[in-house]
């Protein structure tokens, strides 16, 4: 055989051995799929409040009668928040006394919520602007949450929109209160009471 | 099977409404101690009083002053206030020249007749009560009184001429 036609004949075994060697592979290959799989959170809503100082407020005077006196401390709250999308549109913080009569109550009398006043502001979080001045605790409550009469609303907080920063965020705020017993002729002894705060989301 | 997609559709919104508006709240509290504590004072508008000269035949008085007391007690303190003024010996003024008795000195608050300093209240001597009254009635109270002194000399001989000086004790009791 002459070399050229002998090339020639390589060439054409060699092509023939490659396209039965692919072939082979071809019909070896099995897939079953792809299949997706849908991966879902959830994450929960929450919604924390905590005093972080000032949770036990003593005041001891033989002056209380007829004038105002500051509590010592002032009270540190910690709200933070974390909501869903299109779950809540407003965010509150209410301080408020069980029974308005006698937010603060002893064996010789009581001290009525009208007497506590409070007042807030911001440190960490969106300003407050609720109640920069002292207020007396004779406020409503917010959708059920407080007590008529015994109530004072620290702020709120419109949850507009979706946004991420909305949604989530947190706020520190001082809480100053006093009694005011002007005109008011407390009896000797001891009084106590319980001021609850609560944050809502409506 | 038309109504029942409807009330099905219906049932979906209810929860999609629920779900957007639920309440969602978390709650701390702060405890408030307070106590009053009891409260007794007294005290006089001016430290000293002085009689330039004692009138024969007449009651010589001290320039009018005033006297605030205040309180606040619990019941268990006792039933009554007083206010009693005292001199510590029957020589309520002395000096070089000699002594004035309590005997000579009468004291009164208001339009009260006053009273020579001779009696005795709740252990004081040479003392005049110039008001009592039940701690019940006003356990927490202040009040002001205008105390006039003098020296009674309507009869008998004045002092002999020379200075004299003595104190009178004020004190609030509540027992």
């Amino acid at each position: 055989m002459r070399p050229r036609a002998r090339r020639c004949c390589t060439s054409m075994a060699l092509a023939i051995l490659a396209l039965v060697v692919g072939t082979g592979r071809v019909s070896a290959q099995v897939i079953g799929g792809p299949v997706p799989i849908t991966l879902n959170v959830n994450q929960s809503s929450s919604l924390t409040v905590t005093v972080q100082s000032g949770n036990v407020q003593t005041l001891v005077s033989p002056s209380l009668s007829n004038a105002i006196t500051n509590f010592p401390t002032p009270v540190q709250i910690l709200t933070t928040w974390d909501f869903r999308p299109n779950t809540v549109s407003s965010l509150s913080l209410v301080a408020y006394f069980a029974i308005p009569a006698a937010a603060l109550s002893g064996p010789n009398g009581t001290i009525a919520a009208s007497r506590v006043q409070g007042q807030v502001s911001s440190s960490v979080g969106p300003a407050v602007t609720s109640t920069p001045a002292w207020t007396a605790f004779t406020g409503n409550g917010v959708s059920a949450n407080g007590v008529s009469g015994g109530t004072l609303i620290l702020w709120t907080h419109a949850i507009t929109g979706n946004a991420a920063a909305v949604r989530k965020n947190q706020q520190a705020n001082r809480l100053d209160l006093r009694l005011n017993l002007l005109g008011v002729s407390l009896p000797t002894g001891s009084y106590a009471g319980t001021l609850v705060i609560r944050a809502l989301a409506l | 099977m038309k109504r029942k997609r409807s009330l099905a559709a219906a049932a979906a919104l209810l929860f999609v409404a629920t779900a957007t508006h639920a309440q969602v709240t978390a709650t701390t509290s702060v405890a408030l101690n307070v106590t009053q504590a009891s409260v007794i004072s007294i005290s006089a508008s001016t430290p000293t009083v002085t009689i330039p000269s004692v009138a024969a035949g007449m009651v010589t008085s001290f320039p009018t002053f005033n006297v605030t007391t205040a309180w606040n007690q619990p019941a268990s303190a006792g039933t009554n206030v007083q206010l009693i003024g005292y001199f510590l010996t029957t020589d309520a003024l002395s000096g070089a020249s000699g002594v004035i008795p309590t005997s000579r000195v009468i004291g009164a608050i208001g339009a009260n007749t006053p009273a020579p300093f001779t009696g005795t209240f709740s252990g004081y001597s040479n003392a005049v009560q110039f008001f009592t009254q039940t701690l019940a009635s006003a356990p927490n109270s202040t009040r002001t009184d205008a105390m006039s002194i003098g020296l009674d000399y309507t009869t008998g001989a004045t002092p002999t001429a020379g200075s004299y000086t003595g104190t009178l004790n004020l004190v609030l009791l509540v027992q």
